[in-house]
């Protein structure tokens, strides 16, 4: 008698249902199938429950924006976590928060609570840079209208930055909110595609600071303030680049 | 490990059934992993992942029981915001199923059907032996069908 007449264990049933049988035996499990169609009803069952719930569990697996710096926390430590010293040191440090927490933004010319404007340019990068049909709502063609609406809404005189020398040219741009209010993100490419945002946010004092780096994963931003408005650009490429497009960018927005 | 976290994700929400029980269970997971990433012996770094989650699950599970504290909470299941596919309704029943297995049980399914690992595989990061982890599949898988039949509704028919 031939193999293939050996009934089927209930083991081999699942195994070939989730695809987990050697291929010499599959031929074996497919032929009793045919012979025994209640048999192949469950099998079919099985799999589509199997499919209901990986559609199910699906969006589960997803990646958080702060899932990079968990990995990069040192991890705390059991023992200094049961030290008596934990709680004034958590005091501490929850007031050097608050006292850092009140400077910092007043440099930014944001409150306290705000996110801070390179991590507003950041995330604002990392949503529309990778947009493939929609990463603007006003294409370069448009160039003149685009500048002079933003510039309207802003309430300060825009200009769409030439950086062509650093061989990037504008994509167009688009109205985001920045601290709340109405702001600007100008976005640029170059020939490979590789992309740039320029965040523009109105600042409530004519503050003036030094350009300042932050990193988040692989997007760099580097951000200053002058003359009412917050500036930062953002792109996955080297600090020093991103510094000498700061540079131009900088320059053109001064006044004529 | 970056790469793995989704799937950490997800494995420590279908361990817990609680988004914010998972988020716990997965960076307790996370800050387990990297004090003891020395340990790691090489080979499959998401196989050696998820065993420390289930490890830390499993003896969570035990406090948990000892202190009898934490009574878990009632599956309202899947969130309205993930609005998964397919019909809302049978979302829900199913997750309830799913629920309603033994935590051992949900393991095996979740690491067999969810993150395709092997039975071998499974039967390792578990501890078990294979013919458990297969007699386990079934039994879960029997017991999902049961559950959904309870309720009098065709289960799973999804549309073509």
């Amino acid at each position: 008698m031939s193999d293939a007449l050996r009934p089927m264990t209930e083991n081999e049933l699942h195994a070939y249902a989730d695809g987990q049988m050697a291929a010499d035996d599959v031929s074996r499990v497919e032929a009793w199938l045919t012979a025994h169609p209640e048999d192949a009803a469950r099998i079919a069952a099985w799999r589509i429950q199997n499919e209901a719930i990986r559609d199910m569990f699906g969006p589960y697996a997803k990646t958080l924006p702060e899932d990079a710096a968990r990995l990069k926390t040192p991890p705390r430590n059991p023992l200094l976590a049961r030290l008596p010293l934990r709680a004034p040191a958590a005091v501490m440090l929850f007031a050097l928060g608050t006292a850092t927490g009140l400077a910092l933004p007043s440099l930014l010319g944001s409150p306290a609570t705000a996110t801070p404007i390179f991590e507003q340019a950041s995330d604002a990068y990392r949503i529309y840079a990778r947009e493939v049909r929609h990463p603007v709502e006003v294409w370069a063609g448009e160039k003149d209208h685009l500048v002079a609406w933003l510039g309207k809404r802003l309430g300060e005189r825009v200009v769409a930055p030439d950086l062509t020398a650093s061989g990037y040219t504008l994509v167009g741009g688009r109205l985001v909110p920045v601290d709340g209010v109405a702001g600007a993100l100008l976005m640029y490419e170059d020939k490979s595609g590789k992309r740039l945002t320029l965040l523009l946010g109105r600042t409530p004092k004519k503050n003036e600071t030094a350009f300042q780096f932050a990193s988040s994963g692989a997007v760099e931003t580097l951000y200053w303030m002058d003359n009412g408005l917050a500036y930062a650009v953002s792109g996955e490429v080297s600090r020093q680049a991103l510094r000498s497009i700061a540079d131009e960018c900088y320059r053109q927005f001064q006044p004529a | 490990m970056l790469d793995l976290m989704p799937s950490l994700r997800r494995y420590a929400r279908s361990l817990t059934r609680s988004d914010a029980d998972g988020e716990d269970l997965l960076q307790d997971s996370l800050e387990r992993a990297l004090v003891k990433r020395s340990q790691w012996a090489g080979g499959s770094l998401k196989a050696w992942a998820f065993s420390i989650m289930t490890n830390l699950y499993r003896n969570e599970t035990v406090r948990a029981a000892r202190r009898r504290s934490l009574p878990i909470e009632n599956a309202d299941a899947v969130p309205a915001t993930l609005s998964p596919p397919g019909d809302p309704l049978e979302q829900r029943r199913l997750a309830a199923a799913i629920d309603s297995l033994a935590p051992d049980f949900r393991a095996v399914l979740m690491l067999v059907v969810v993150e395709s690992m092997s039975y071998r595989e499974v039967a390792s990061l578990l501890q078990i032996p294979e013919g458990t982890v297969m007699s386990r599949l079934a039994r879960a898988r029997t017991q999902i069908a049961r559950y959904l039949e309870a309720d009098n509704i065709i289960p799973l028919r999804r549309t073509e």
